[in-house]
């Protein structure tokens, strides 16, 4: 029984495949050609797909991949209905608010929190969650410009060393989860497949916990 | 507003011929089986008041409901499911006895569009009202697998979950609603990353933790319901675990083994269902095309005590399966196409009309030449082309 795994193009591929090696899967072209999207390991009768970290969550949830690896982050923004069977435990970081640790705010013609951020599903979730109004300004890349040019008050974004965050003159204030890369599972597959499916996220989970 | 006439709202769908045929198609066939299986039809209206489907009732989110307003300023729903309109018709319109009602109609929900997510969706599914023995849940679980098999599909796995253990698992804790519903998402996700989090924020104890932690894993076969004993000796776990056991062997004993297998971990999206619940998956598609499950407290908030036990069929998520298993086939029975020249017409559509009345299709079309007639047989399928010569001969081409 054939099962596919969608896996995100680039560095978190990589590190996917050194766990996935160690539990006897191998797939030596993935890395060859570049250009090519889809791979397989003939002995195991895997088909690997590769796709935008984005879109990972969504090839699993259609049921197109079995599984699928990718960052917690991504996970949470695209909030799709599918089982989390395992913590990679790399592409560690965190997603946090930040913003400027001194400043007032003196707004007097606004009283809502604007927050720009590539996650606006996620800033929607904490700040309701917190039961906090905001306006969430949806930005696709350099996101403390927000605070700096007066966009927004605050961002909500991945924060890694936060090294960025500093040289833009701007501190973490909360933290909103932490982040690694993730096992998705569809979940019709796990069942239907269960045979093939139960034993390598078994052996996957084994793989991550010796290492 | 030009811009919009040759279209349709996002979520909204057109069934054409092909399709259509093979829906009615299938919704025939379940309608038959649900007659002999001693389930009554029941049509309950396309729009009801919003109460009826208020958080404490049925527990819908808001915002995938669609909403309009009375002419009082009283807040309608178009139906975004079957269960709870029929729990109130039974609670409210049926009193007393056993009650078994089946309903083929459409429900709504305001979703963002995507495959198999409609904005608008038919289902087919039965409720049982007025049992809460075991006996009644695994008789409803065999017929939802039957009700697969009749709608062509032979692959498929029906989960058999029980909220009731996870319910008496966590009674103990005391904890609110919302601090239930957080856990119920992460061991939902089988997500035990999101488990230990939620666990520290609500200052779970570590036994605790350790036995929630356990759900994840806990499906399979029959193995498993020792592992579930093992986790708990709470009196309500016991029966929980026992009741389930009890309904996955009677399933057994129905010869249905194949079809069936045990799942801790799955606790629905919809706070109503009180005990067995299942779910049926089916390679092809990603999403439940059968889900169902007992919900004895449902009927209460509408005044009456009954128990109850149910399932709906997502047609379209099953017509998709079909086709992406290559089993999704058919078309209209046609015993002849009948064209003829205008002066002949009155013969054509006599013969028209006497084959009809035996029951067959006929398809009659104006002034064809033959050799147009000879394509439309090929069109349509056809058994037979026959085409009247301005004499009135009848030429069978």
């Amino acid at each position: 029984m054939q099962i596919t795994i969608a896996l995100a193009k680039g560095r978190l591929a990589e590190k996917a495949m050194v766990i996935l090696e160690k539990c006897g899967i191998e797939c030596a072209d993935m890395f060859k050609d570049s250009r090519k999207l889809i791979f397989f390991d003939e002995k195991n009768d895997i088909r690997f797909i590769m796709v935008k970290p984005t879109d990972v969550p969504t090839y699993v949830d259609h049921g197109v991949a079995d599984m699928g690896v990718v960052g917690k982050d991504t996970l949470m923004e695209a909030g799709l209905p599918l089982y989390e069977m395992a913590d990679l435990k790399y592409g560690k970081c965190k997603l946090a608010i930040a913003g400027y640790p001194n400043k007032q705010d003196n707004s007097l013609t606004t009283s809502i929190l604007r927050v720009a951020t590539k996650y606006p599903e996620v800033a929607k979730k904490y700040y309701a969650s917190k039961g906090e109004s905001i306006e969430c300004i949806k930005l696709n890349g350099s996101v403390e410009l927000g605070p700096l040019l007066g966009l927004s008050d605050v961002i909500l974004d991945i924060v890694e060393s936060g090294r960025t965050l500093v040289e833009n003159g701007l501190e973490v204030t909360e933290d909103v989860a932490e982040v690694s890369a993730r096992l998705a599972v569809n979940r019709a597959s796990l069942k239907i497949k269960a045979s093939v499916m139960k034993p390598l996220i078994e052996k996957i989970q084994k793989a991550v916990e010796e290492s | 507003m030009d811009n919009y006439k040759k279209h349709v709202p996002s979520g909204a769908e057109d069934c054409l011929p092909a399709e259509c045929y093979i829906k009615r198609n299938i919704e025939k066939k379940l309608r038959e089986l649900f007659i002999i299986s001693g389930y009554d039809e029941i049509e309950t209206p396309t729009y009801e008041f919003y109460d009826a489907f208020q958080s404490g009732v049925g527990s819908y989110m808001q915002e995938s409901m669609v909403k309009f307003v009375d002419a009082q300023g009283r807040i309608l729903v178009l139906r975004p499911d079957m269960t709870v309109p029929i729990a109130r018709v039974a609670a409210t319109k049926l009193l007393g006895g056993v009650k078994q009602l089946f309903y083929i109609q459409n429900s709504f929900a305001t979703a963002a569009p995507a495959f198999g997510k409609a904005g608008e969706f038919t289902q087919a599914g039965i409720e049982l009202i007025g049992e809460s023995d075991y006996t009644a849940d695994a008789e409803v679980i065999a017929l939802a697998v039957k009700s697969l098999i009749t709608t062509g599909l032979a692959n498929f796995t029906i989960d058999i979950g029980q909220v009731a253990f996870f319910k008496a698992l966590i009674s103990e804790l005391k904890l609110k609603d919302s601090q239930i519903d957080e856990l119920r998402h992460a061991v939902d996700s089988k997500d035990a990353m999101a488990i230990e989090v939620v666990a520290t924020k609500l200052k779970l104890g570590e036994a605790i933790k350790q036995k929630i932690l356990a759900l994840p894993n806990l499906f399979g076969d029959s193995e498993v319901f020792d592992k579930a004993l093992a986790l708990s000796d709470n009196a309500q776990c016991v029966t929980a675990v026992e009741n389930l056991r009890n309904v996955y062997s009677l399933l057994k004993s129905y010869g249905l083994q194949k079809y069936v297998s045990v799942d801790f971990s799955m606790l629905h999206d919809i706070a109503y269902y009180s005990g067995i619940i299942f779910r049926g998956v089916t390679p092809g598609i990603g999403f439940p095309i059968v889900s169902g499950g007992r919900y004895d407290e449902l009927l209460s908030k509408f005044g009456d005590a009954s128990p109850a036990t149910g399932f709906a069929l997502g047609i379209k998520r099953i017509m998709i399966a079909l086709e992406r298993q290559e089993l999704l086939s058919g078309t209209y029975d046609t015993f002849a196409v009948v064209s003829s020249e205008r002066s002949a017409h009155l013969k054509a559509f006599e013969y028209a009309e006497h084959i009809r009345e035996s029951g067959k299709r006929v398809i009659l079309y104006s002034n064809l030449s033959k050799s147009e007639l000879t394509k439309a047989m090929d069109d349509t399928g056809a058994g037979a082309a026959i085409y009247f010569e301005a004499n009135g001969n009848q030429v069978v081409l």
